[in-house]
């Protein structure tokens, strides 16, 4: 069931007037409810994986809490992670590890055919092992305790706004709200509602209009050239961060409509002026896992200045195969990570901030940088985003028509650039505010006829310029 | 929560209004979607169907721009219920709905194409949930396709909300796309591009991973429905081939040359288990190289289905 679908806008207001008319004692059994049925409207089939990982996380985590020793302690969060991270491992990457060896192998003249399974990738699966693995790691060190009732312990993996695509939850943060006792807040319900309406302009107005266009380029890559690559690129770039920021925004705003206040995910990433920021306002829940499991635990910055580096590549490294078993999305996360080594030995720490118009020029750099490293994310393969490289200036030496080539490659009309453009300009102040204020509280201030005004106008061309008849699922439900 | 819901109502009530609104401004402006009419191919749907029809004709695009009965019209009830990407399976569900309509005695043009029997079936394709609106505008709901009431309230009540923006504005504003394409002629240069990139995305495509052609066993079978529902009606079945620049026929020829023998011997087994009557002019010489007939390699233009039914009319109708 998609945010942006029919079902989903009979599912949520059921779900909404059930959740504030029942007792609070049986809340937790509606939200469990209600979570399957969301994940198990995408497969049926799929729900015993999470029931799994839910249940060797559960004892896991009791036998944790009892166990004296710590070599037992151990052996306990090893099994746990083997379990967890082996069905991920088994239904996103046992193909591309297997085919990886075999073209290995091939190199060496030793002819062999990869073992494939013909399987799908069940739906949030990535995030929800771990939302999983942060609890018992969690556990494990001591800084929460075990949940020992079953029922809200599987809510909390399974809540339904954040259970295909993030937030990935903290236990400190979910876990205590779900067993609160909520109080219908107007404020907090008509803040959510807020939010969810600027992730669908997000979703549905912005990045599923620009969707057709980086398709159509990306889709058979070499049949373009010049102009039509950049134009996808930088489309990509907003696509993408529309996209899943739209969904984190929808996910947080349907969260607050029960009551519950998920993390932020996304703020303003592309405001940012280093390749650091960028990621302390991109994927904030992911990142933060990756810092907090990963990059930390191996040492993080505490350690000489070499050694910094390695970690934040290797942490990177993970981060790429996280999105996608693809050598593309190591290589995404690899750049990404050596371009912050690069920042941390070059930019010394006086200038992390600037303003003015060498602000500028580094949130452009930034941007830039981004969307280049956007071309290995979007490309189906290391050679395809090698040609997209190599091609993307070609016929650049006549400037009108490599720029009227590109805009007739990517078939795009006046009407529709000058639509999209608005939209961005929108997204693009909305953002900018957003550094220094909550847009949302100060239009929610204006004055009565204002703020009304804004709702009304933004709801129409929600339902008046959304894109219809495509498909429309989210990106990152991929990974 | 009793002033929060209050405010969604007081947020939907302009809301409503103003769809509302666009939505009359929006069905007012939209052209008369008829068959044959000023609009976009993809738009069409079939409306004032008459009755008693004498001769007919039921197809895809290529039934769709090759017949013209204009010249007909006052010796015949005749009527096109061709669409563009109509699939056999889709002719035999709107002969279904219109079988009332059919005079006994009539004559009907079955319009067979060189890929109506292969590929896969067309519920699985990318654009069939577009494409199969038309259909909630004029057939009943148990002809229609994976059929579901959303959709159809859309379709028909609210189809401001169902188009695109750029479509959106450009009907409010009174622009409206005009099928002039009918009325233009192609160009050698341009019909061979065009019978190139046809051979990719008709032919080509239509084979499986071991590069087996797909058989589609359900508009096969579809083809012996329509003949079966035409003889119950007591009308005369005739399947029929329309003409094709040979920049569409060649590239095939060279690139698969089993593609045509795969065709004819499914035509023939229709043939033999019918009885009915196949009439190809895909290869006809009076139109194979005229691009003056034709506004693509696979499409004739207003003047070449003029052409093509007066042909039809001579060398078929005359002599049943």
């Amino acid at each position: 069931m998609l945010f942006n679908s029919f079902a989903f806008a009979i599912f949520l207001p059921v779900v909404f007037a059930l959740y504030w008319v029942i007792p609070h004692k049986y809340r937790w059994m509606l939200l469990l409810v209600a979570s399957y049925y969301f994940y198990m409207s995408w497969n049926v089939k799929y729900v015993f994986l999470i029931l799994l990982t839910t249940a060797v996380s559960y004892f896991a985590a009791i036998f944790l809490e009892k166990a004296s020793d710590k070599k037992r302690k151990r052996f306990i969060l090893a099994m746990t992670a083997i379990i967890c991270l082996g069905v991920l491992f088994f239904f996103k990457y046992f193909n591309f590890v297997s085919e990886s060896v075999v073209s290995f192998l091939n190199l060496f003249t030793l002819k062999l055919n990869p073992l494939t399974l013909k399987l799908m990738l069940p739906v949030g699966i990535s995030f929800y092992t771990f939302q999983t693995l942060s609890y018992v790691i969690d556990v494990y060190k001591g800084e929460v305790q075990a949940e020992h009732h079953f029922g809200i312990y599987a809510t909390f993996i399974s809540f339904f706004p954040q259970l295909v695509a993030g937030p990935i939850e903290r236990t400190t943060n979910l876990l205590p709200q779900i067993k609160a006792q909520h109080q219908f807040d107007y404020v907090q319900a008509s803040y959510g509602l807020k939010l969810m309406a600027w992730g669908y302009f997000k979703k549905i107005v912005i990045a599923d209009t620009l969707s057709q266009y980086v398709s159509k380029i990306y889709d058979e890559p070499h049949q373009y050239q010049g102009f039509a690559f950049v134009l996808a690129t930088l489309f990509f770039a907003i696509q993408i961060y529309c996209d899943f920021s739209g969904y984190s925004d929808i996910a947080i705003g349907t969260a607050k409509l029960l009551g519950i206040n998920l993390m932020t995910n996304f703020k303003s990433p592309y405001w940012s002026q280093s390749i650091k920021e960028f990621w302390g306002r991109w994927h904030i829940s992911l990142s933060t896992w990756f810092r907090d499991y990963i990059y930390i635990p191996m040492g993080g910055n505490r350690v000489g200045h070499l050694r910094h580096c390695f970690n934040l590549v290797v942490t990177f490294l993970v981060s790429g195969l996280w999105h996608g078993a693809n050598w593309t999305f190591v290589i995404w996360g690899g750049i990404h990570g050596i371009a912050q080594a690069l920042e941390s030995t070059i930019i010394p720490k006086k200038y992390n901030k600037s303003t003015g118009l060498f602000w500028i020029i580094r949130v452009m750099f930034v941007f830039a940088f981004c969307s280049f490293a956007w071309i290995f994310f979007v490309s189906s393969s290391i050679g395809d985003a090698l040609y997209v490289i190599s091609h993307m200036f070609s016929g650049i030496g006549n400037i009108s028509e490599y720029l009227r080539g590109g805009f007739s490659d990517i078939g795009m009309a006046r009407l529709p650039f000058a639509l999209i453009c608005i939209w961005i300009f929108i997204l693009a102040i909305y953002d900018l505010l957003s550094l220094k204020t909550d847009v949302i509280e100060v239009i929610s201030d204006k004055k009565k006829m204002i703020r009304w005004f804004v709702y009304v106008c933004f709801v129409l061309i929600i339902v008046f310029f959304s894109q219809k008849g495509i498909a429309a699922e989210f990106v990152y439900f991929q990974f | 929560m009793k002033k929060f819901i209050k405010n969604i109502f007081i947020l939907l009530i302009p809301i409503f209004i103003v769809t509302c609104c666009i939505n009359y401004v929006y069905k007012k402006n939209s052209p008369n979607f008829g068959t044959m009419g000023n609009c976009k191919n993809d738009d069409a749907y079939i409306v004032d169907v008459p009755d008693g029809i004498e001769l007919m004709c039921v197809g895809n695009s290529h039934g769709y721009y090759g017949f013209n009965f204009d010249k007909y019209k006052n010796d015949y009830v005749c009527f096109n219920f061709s669409l563009s990407s109509q699939s056999m399976s889709y002719n035999y569900r709107v002969m279904e709905n219109y079988r009332d309509k059919i005079k006994d005695g009539a004559v009907i043009f079955i319009c067979i194409s060189y890929t109506s029997f292969f590929g896969q079936d067309e519920t699985a394709l990318d654009n069939f949930e577009s494409k199969n609106k038309r259909y909630y505008h004029f057939l009943d709901r148990k002809y229609i396709k994976e059929y579901d009431l959303k959709t159809d309230i859309f379709v028909r009540y609210l189809p401001s909300l169902g188009v695109d923006s750029i479509k959106l504005i450009d009907t409010l504003q009174g622009r409206v796309e005009n099928r002039d394409y009918w009325n233009k002629q192609t160009s050698r240069d341009a019909a061979l591009k065009h019978g190139a990139a046809r051979y990719k995305s008709q032919i080509e495509i239509n084979v499986d991973s071991d590069g087996n052609r797909i058989m589609n066993e359900t508009e096969i079978n579809s083809v012996y429905d329509l003949i079966n529902l035409c003889r119950e009606e007591g009308a005369v079945p005739i399947l029929i081939t329309t003409p094709f620049l040979s920049e569409y026929t060649n590239p095939i020829i060279e690139n698969d040359p089993e593609f045509f023998d795969d065709f004819y011997e499914i035509i023939e087994k229709i043939q033999n288990d019918t009885g009915v009557d196949y009439y190809d002019y895909g290869f006809d010489d009076r139109f194979s190289s005229n691009y003056k007939l034709f506004f693509n390699t696979d499409h004739l233009n207003r003047k070449g289905a003029r052409k093509f039914v007066d042909i039809l009319m001579k060398e078929i109708v005359s002599v049943l």
